[in-house]
Formats: C-alpha cells, structure tokens, sequence
C-alpha cells in the first residue's frame, strides 16, 4: 500500500535522525576531551612548521604535551622570546628559555675549492649522490652541494651559494637540527649563538691529502692550538676542534689559521 | 567456507574497490602522498569498512526489510555510518590518545565515503548473510590498504623522477592510477562463478 509505505519510511527517517542525534549528543557529553579549549588556543599560537624540534611530532602533539605538563615552553626552538612569554601566560607556567643554537655548515669545499675526480649525472639530492661512492667530490667528508639541507628547512633559513656550498640565515635558523640529520655527510652541526669560531671543516684526511684536494680543509698544522690561549683547541685525528665552552671568542686561531678553514659567525 | 574465501579475494583483489570499481579515489589519491600516512589511511578505511557492514546489515535485516523499505537504504546507510564513525572517533579521542594520533585524523575523513557506503550496499544486494558481510567489509578494507600503499610507493618514487611539468601532481597520479588498475584487472578470471 503507498500510503502506508508514505508513513512508514517519514516515520523510520524522522526517528534514525532523532536516534542519531541523541547519540551524538550524548557521546559529546561524555566523551569530551578536557582542555580542548586551551589546546586550540596554544595550536593557533604555536608556529605550526611542524619541525619537531621539541622532540614530538608535530605542533600539536607538542600543543597536548604542554597541557598535560610533559613538556616546557622553551622547548620550541621555532618561537621568539615574545611568543615563547605569550604561551607560558596561557598557561599559567614560569618560562625556561634556554639560548637557542643555529645550523652551521663544517665545510667551505665548494665548486673550485674541493676537487671532484668523476662527473655525477643523477638526481640532484645529496642523499642520492651520496649512495655512489660517497659522491663526485675527491673528499669523502666534504659537502655535496646538492641542497637537501636547504630542501628540508622548514624556515627557509639554508639558501645554496654560487659555489654550491649551503648558507645558514642566522635571522631565520632556529636551530631545530632538522638540516643536520638530512646531512648524509653529517657537515652541518649546531652552534652556540654566544660562539663565533668555529673549523668549517670535516675532514679526517692526513694534512697532505687535503692539501691536495682542497684549498680550505684543515690541514692539522696545529698553528691554532699552539696560538690559543684558552687551551680550547685540539687537534684529534687531523681535525681541529674548538671547545666552546673554554673558547672566549678571541680570534687568535682565525688568524693563524693557514687555510682559512676557521670562520668566524 | 568456500564462498567466504571467494568473497574475500574476490573483493580484496578481482574487483577491488579503488581500482576496478573507482569508488573512494578521494582518500586514495589525497593520502597516498607519504608511505606513513597511506597505511594509517588504509587501516582505518579496513576498520570503518568491517564496523559499517556490521551496523548497516543489522539496519537492513531488522528494519528497512521488514517494514518492506528497502528503496531507503541508501540514504539510511548514510545517516547510520556518519553516526557511528562521529561516535566512535569520540570514543577514541576520550579513551585512548594513541590511536588517536594514528587513525584520529583520517576517521573524519571517510565518514561518508563513497566506498565504505559501497560495501555496505553491495552486501544488501548480493543478499550477504553477517558472516559474509563482515568478510565483504574486512576484504574491501584490505584491498583499499593494498592499493593505496602501492600506490603511496609508486608515488615516493615520482619524486625523484622527472615528471613533464603538465602533469606533475595529479595528472601523473590519475595516469598511475590507472595504470594500476590495468595490472590489477589481471586478477579477472581466477575464480570461474
């Protein structure tokens, strides 16, 4: 009969709905999460890059991580002082705002600087380059230049200079080491934003060798730790190393240095 | 037993519901970017898929059937799977942060899929009894996790490769997509019913 399946179906779809609805209703009631209101407020604050700095995956894990306490504002890398100040307000917390360190680059061999002994053709990513040989360069710890690490920052802090050698935007790097464990050469550490010297440099190579294949590797003379007063220089299997908690940033080694494989920031 | 092996395969990989029956592409082409995320994808799609044959064919069997209302599945199956997806991503939002953060995000995203709401009309048309609509729903999932993780795969590798700049993106996906779907027609012909 039409009208009775008319009844039927306006009577089955109009009870489903209400059924459905008083079920959501009242999952809603009880199942809320608390703290969903602050957890919103901190997400739309935080930088949302997504980085991962603070050691979880995402903003918004690390949004859920300050609410339940499991982690500290100064914890995000990506936020300035003011931000950082703003979210500790939101909730309720003293803030623990330690220096931040930026990327910086061990290796200055660009193009006519490091020698390449054969002609690489393949995908321009360093990781790739990497698996072949351990890439086109003569130095094994010397950079690629193929930018992954300029690819992978999330703040747009690496640009790739006209040598192929990766810059740090010190305005921009927040230090969150994502460029570092993209480096298939591991050239890219983190730096103390009060250290201004440091060996660019990563060669392991006999001084002989590196003077062979590069004109700006440290070639282990041992004229900066001799000319260092601080004892904060050490020469370990052929690298100069300075220890930034004894440097005091005088500048001697950056002068000494032969080859120029001391920079200064 | 027999038929339950059938409906399985037959489901999972004859006609697998991305490729020969293109129902779900939505999912399919917008989550299999990061290998990660389309197995994420693709277990909870087997999950809503198994839960919705469930829900819907006590629906179908006890009221529509019954009340002689059958032309009303469609837009019942609806409004029961919305439901009952809403709800359970509630549940888990409350009950457990962990699945949360690996299913949470994408349950939404499939409430009203086209081939969650699929399989469950396809069990009422093939007049499944709930053993085999459960294996309907279990196959479909796993055979949408299967393409997708191909397909997620496939796709990690066209980053790297050199792809002419008209189609990059979606282009090249819908070109791969069917290109998968060819070599999954293959599977045609395995069972003789």
């Amino acid at each position: 009969m039409p009208e009775s399946t008319l009844t039927n179906s306006l009577f089955v779809m109009g009870l489903l709905a209400l059924l459905c609805g008083a079920i959501l209703y009242t999952a809603s009631r009880f199942f809320t999460v608390e703290g969903t209101e602050t957890l919103s407020q901190l997400i739309e604050r935080l930088p949302g890059a997504n980085c991962g700095s603070c050691g979880f995956g995402g903003c918004a894990a690390y949004a859920r991580a300050l609410v339940e306490g499991k982690s500290t504002v100064g914890a995000c890398r990506a936020m300035d002082e003011v931000k950082s100040r703003e979210i500790a307000a939101l909730l309720g917390l003293q803030i623990d705002f330690t220096g931040r360190p930026h990327a910086v680059v061990l290796c200055q061999g660009g193009e006519g600087v490091s020698r390449k002994n054969v002609q690489y053709i393949g995908i321009k990513s360093c990781k790739v380059a990497s698996i072949y040989f351990g890439g086109d360069k003569v130095c094994e710890y010397a950079c690629l230049g193929y930018g992954d690490c300029s690819r992978v920052c999330p703040f747009s802090a690496i640009r790739m200079d006209d040598k192929g050698i990766p810059q740090v935007d010190l305005e921009k790097c927040v230090g969150c080491g994502i460029c570092k464990d993209e480096c298939p050469k591991k050239v890219i550490g983190l730096l103390s934003r009060d250290s201004h010297f440091i060996v660019a440099c990563a060669s392991r190579h006999t001084g002989k060798q590196v003077a062979k294949i590069c004109k700006k590797g440290c070639i282990a003379c041992k004229r900066c730790e001799k000319a260092c007063k601080e004892n904060a220089i050490l020469v370990n299997e052929n690298l100069a190393k300075i220890d930034p908690d004894r440097c005091k940033n005088c500048g001697s080694c950056y002068e000494v240095c032969p080859t120029r494989s001391i920079v200064k920031i | 037993m027999e038929k339950l092996i059938f409906i399985f395969f037959n489901v999972a990989l004859i006609n697998n519901f991305v490729l020969s029956k293109f129902l779900g592409l939505c999912p399919f082409l917008g989550v299999s970017k990061d290998f990660k995320a389309s197995i994420s994808m693709g277990i909870a799609v087997t999950f809503v898929m198994t839960m919705a044959s469930i829900v819907t064919w006590f629906f179908q069997v006890y009221l529509l059937d019954p009340l002689k209302l059958e032309f009303l599945s469609t837009i019942v199956f609806i409004v029961v799977i919305a439901t009952f997806v809403q709800f359970v991503e509630m549940v888990i939002a409350k009950t457990s942060p962990a699945l949360q953060e690996a299913l949470g995000i994408y349950l939404p995203l499939i409430t009203t899929n086209c081939a969650v709401l699929g399989v469950s009309l396809l069990n009422v048309k093939e007049n499944y009894n709930l053993v085999e609509s459960i294996v309907n729903g279990l196959g479909g999932g796993l055979g949408f996790t299967l393409a997708i993780v191909i397909m997620a795969g496939m796709r990690e590798r066209l980053e790297y490769s050199n792809v002419p700049e008209p189609l990059k993106g979606f282009p090249i996906a819908f070109i791969l997509t069917g290109m998968l779907a060819l070599s999954f027609f293959g599977f045609q012909g395995f069972f003789f019913r």
